[in-house]
């Protein structure tokens, strides 16, 4: 018998859709690479690059030239803290991923301004009226539109609300990078300077990510040369990359309006519910009482180790994660669960469940039985 | 059976791995991701976690990381730090086995399942009777028999040092037969958490206020010299310290805290014929030894050859005159052959 495994872990990054991996294949044979060039075979590239960008900046409510196409999340993220120009500090989340706030301090050190930080409440929600007030005007704000570990959703609405309730004038740059695949974006992109969405978190490829910036938002490139991108990022485009973002775009989307982004919601409640109603107080769940992703579960077993508990999720065919990870796989004590102000017995025991519109119905008590006999099995040795 | 092999990443542990698994057994590797701090040593970098999944990978094994970094701090880097600035030696590399790689990796044994811990140390695990026993590797110049002398008995039940009984040249054989990534890389040696580049003085004055300090003649009582760093100095160290009246390399062999001085005195004088132990940190492999005055083989340093002692439980009398060994550097005693750890007790 083949040992049943279930992908748990879609926050990490979705495996690609065979649709999209299908769109990718017909852009990758037949057309020649670049898409810049004074002859009919580039611009049948070109044509298919045009194409692709159109449909993400329908599908994101924003005009073609708000689309620029970058290598990646991280990148993406990198590269909107170099937005605002002339700024007059940054404020950034302390929850945020890696890919802003270290970025966050290289930029902050490069621009000689100061760098600011937000109050963030136990549920892991930032506290726009605690926070908004100590945003200078003129600064470079980062809020992400949900977070990636808890999936707790963040205020990016209300506090640019506040923002021009105060009179200051900021960029407001949101990485939405662990939100798209199942998130309605359009209020966030209304209200920030500059979105971020990431391809492998739709289903899509990896190392293809979008920025919208916004008409009229400042950007330094990070990568010049060739004036790609309307010169905010240079390189030839990896065409077949973006027609595969916005094949993974548009599925999620349909996702979201077909209902099958509520019946996943259903699914992580019902997984919830059963790990909670047998394991009781030995497990405390982030973000319950918060606005939250419908794809997260994040749980915490006081007096367990993450990674011995992934270990053995592992071995039964559960692919988890503890929320971060490095790139040595260790994990360590979250900073998102730091800003919570959650102990380090509970830090230490954490995991993200993280499900997917793919996730069937069947895997879903399977889940919550091996995680439950898991954490029975390290509790009692 | 169910093995956890510890991976580091290099080659004897990726032999170590390959040898379980075409034992037949089920087999997980796990990489102890310890420091995690600057290193330029090689150890625990991103790198080797990446050799060990790979080899891992090409075994057909599961491999999983674990992050100890924070017990590494608690356990080992930490004493580390206090024991220089009260002028004692330890072996980091002793307590770390004793804590981590065997310590805590027998905990997560037992909690996920596991019957055996494997790992890539030149030793080797015999059965003598009903016992488990433990001896020196079949390579010499490998043998690290002394860095893992503070197994207990019960321990030893449960390890398999796979590579312990062949040369390091037939290691390198067995990997680069099955084509590991591992098979030619070079042997980490240095202390870990501490830079090559950047040495150990610079370590240490990032944790610790170094201390200037005069280096006092035994038997004169007169100051002639100074060190830099009081917590720099080893007994038994002879780099640093000057040259006496006729020539030799004077030998530390007090570290006085308190005037504070390094206390020196000529290659002969500093020799000792007894040693303290400390009667807290005995360790048993061989579980019925009664050590009152015994005449065994004792090891004192890494790599260095054993002597023939008589053994007490709080001191070690020694058949002849030895250069002085710093206090927290360990004692692993050996039978009188030579092969078969006794037992382990740190110097006082």
């Amino acid at each position: 018998m083949t040992q049943r495994v279930v992908f748990a872990d879609h926050a990490a990054g979705s495996p690609l859709k065979p649709a999209v991996a299908e769109a990718m294949m017909a852009a990758l044979t037949g057309l020649p690479p670049n898409p810049s060039g004074a002859h009919r075979m580039a611009r049948a590239t070109a044509n298919v690059l045009d194409g692709a960008r159109e449909e993400v900046a329908s599908l994101l409510g924003v005009s073609p030239r708000e689309i620029v196409f970058v290598g990646g999340g991280t990148e993406a993220c990198n590269l909107a803290l170099r937005a605002g120009g002339s700024i007059s500090g940054m404020v950034v989340s302390p929850i945020e991923h890696s890919a802003i706030s270290m970025a966050a301090q290289r930029e902050a050190q490069r621009r000689g301004v100061g760098l600011g930080s937000m109050n963030v409440g136990t549920e892991g929600v930032v506290d726009v009226d605690a926070t908004a007030a100590r945003i200078p005007d003129g600064a470079l704000v980062a809020l992400m539109a949900a977070n990636n570990e808890t999936g707790a959703i963040q205020p990016v609405a209300q506090l640019r609300a506040k923002l021009i309730e105060l009179g200051h004038t900021v960029t407001l740059i949101s990485d939405a990078i662990g939100a798209a695949a199942v998130m309605d974006l359009t209020e966030v992109i209304s209200v920030a300077d500059i979105v971020t969405i990431a391809g492998h978190k739709l289903g899509g490829p990896p190392g293809v990510a979008v920025m919208v910036v916004k008409e009229g938002t400042p950007l330094d490139p990070l990568v010049i040369g060739g004036g790609q991108e309307l010169s905010r990022r240079g390189g030839t485009q990896d065409v077949a990359g973006i027609v595969g973002f916005a094949t993974a775009l548009r599925l999620s989307h349909e996702d979201l309006t077909s209902g099958r982004v509520a019946h996943l919601g259903q699914q992580r409640d019902a997984l919830q519910a059963a790990i909670v109603g047998e394991l009781g107080d030995g497990v405390v769940v982030s973000a319950t009482h918060v606005p939250r992703l419908a794809s997260h579960l994040h749980l915490r077993f006081p007096g367990v180790r993450s990674d011995e508990l992934l270990m053995l999720l592992d071995q039964h065919g559960l692919c988890a994660s503890a929320g971060s990870a490095c790139s040595s796989g260790a994990s360590t004590i979250s900073h998102v669960l730091e800003a919570m102000e959650v102990s380090m017995a509970e830090a230490k025991g954490a995991l993200r469940l993280s499900l997917s519109t793919s996730t069937v119905d069947d895997d879903v008590e399977w889940m919550a039985n091996t995680v439950i006999e898991a954490v029975r099995q390290l509790r009692n040795a | 059976m169910k093995v956890l092999v510890a991976m580091s990443g290099g080659v004897d542990s990726s032999v170590a791995a390959a040898l379980v698994a075409e034992a037949g057994h089920e087999v997980a590797g796990v990489t102890l991701k310890l420091w995690g701090g600057e290193s330029d040593t090689g150890c625990c970098s991103v790198a080797d976690v990446e050799d060990a999944r790979r080899v891992a990978a090409q075994l057909g094994i599961d491999h999983h990381v674990l992050n100890l970094t924070e017990e590494f701090d608690h356990f080992v880097v930490d004493p580390y730090v206090a024991a220089h600035a009260a002028g004692t030696t330890p072996n980091p590399c002793v307590e770390c086995n004793r804590h981590l790689k065997f310590g805590m990796l027998f905990d997560v044994a037992d909690r996920l399942g596991f019957d055996m811990v494997a790992t890539g140390h030149h030793a080797r695990i015999a059965t003598v009777g009903d016992e488990a026993v433990l001896q020196r590797g079949a390579d010499a110049n490998k043998d690290q028999s002394y860095v893992v002398g503070m197994l207990q008995a019960e321990h030893l039940k449960r390890v398999l040092f796979p590579v312990g009984v062949m040369e390091k040249s037939e290691v390198r054989a067995i990997a680069t037969e099955r084509g590991l990534r591992t098979a030619s890389k070079a042997e980490s040696q240095d202390v870990c958490f501490i830079e090559r580049s950047k040495g150990r003085r610079n370590f240490l004055s990032t944790r610790l206020t170094l201390t200037p300090a005069a280096i006092v003649d035994q038997d004169s009582g007169t100051v002639v010299g100074e060190v830099e760093a009081l917590e720099l100095i080893t007994v038994g160290q002879r780099q640093g310290l000057g040259v006496d009246s006729d020539g030799n390399r004077r030998v530390a062999v007090t570290i006085d805290r308190s005037r504070p001085a390094v206390v020196v005195t000529t290659p002969e004088q500093a020799q000792v014929t007894s040693l303290r132990l400390d009667p807290s940190t005995w360790t048993f492999a061989v579980p019925t030894a009664e050590l009152n005055g015994d005449s065994l083989r004792v090891q004192l340093r890494s790599h260095a050859p054993s002597v023939e002692a008589r053994v007490f439980p709080d001191h070690l009398e020694l058949s002849k005159a030895i250069d002085p060994i710093a206090a927290g550097q360990l004692c692993v005693m050996f039978d009188a052959s030579d092969t078969t750890v006794i037992a382990s007790a740190v110097i006082a």
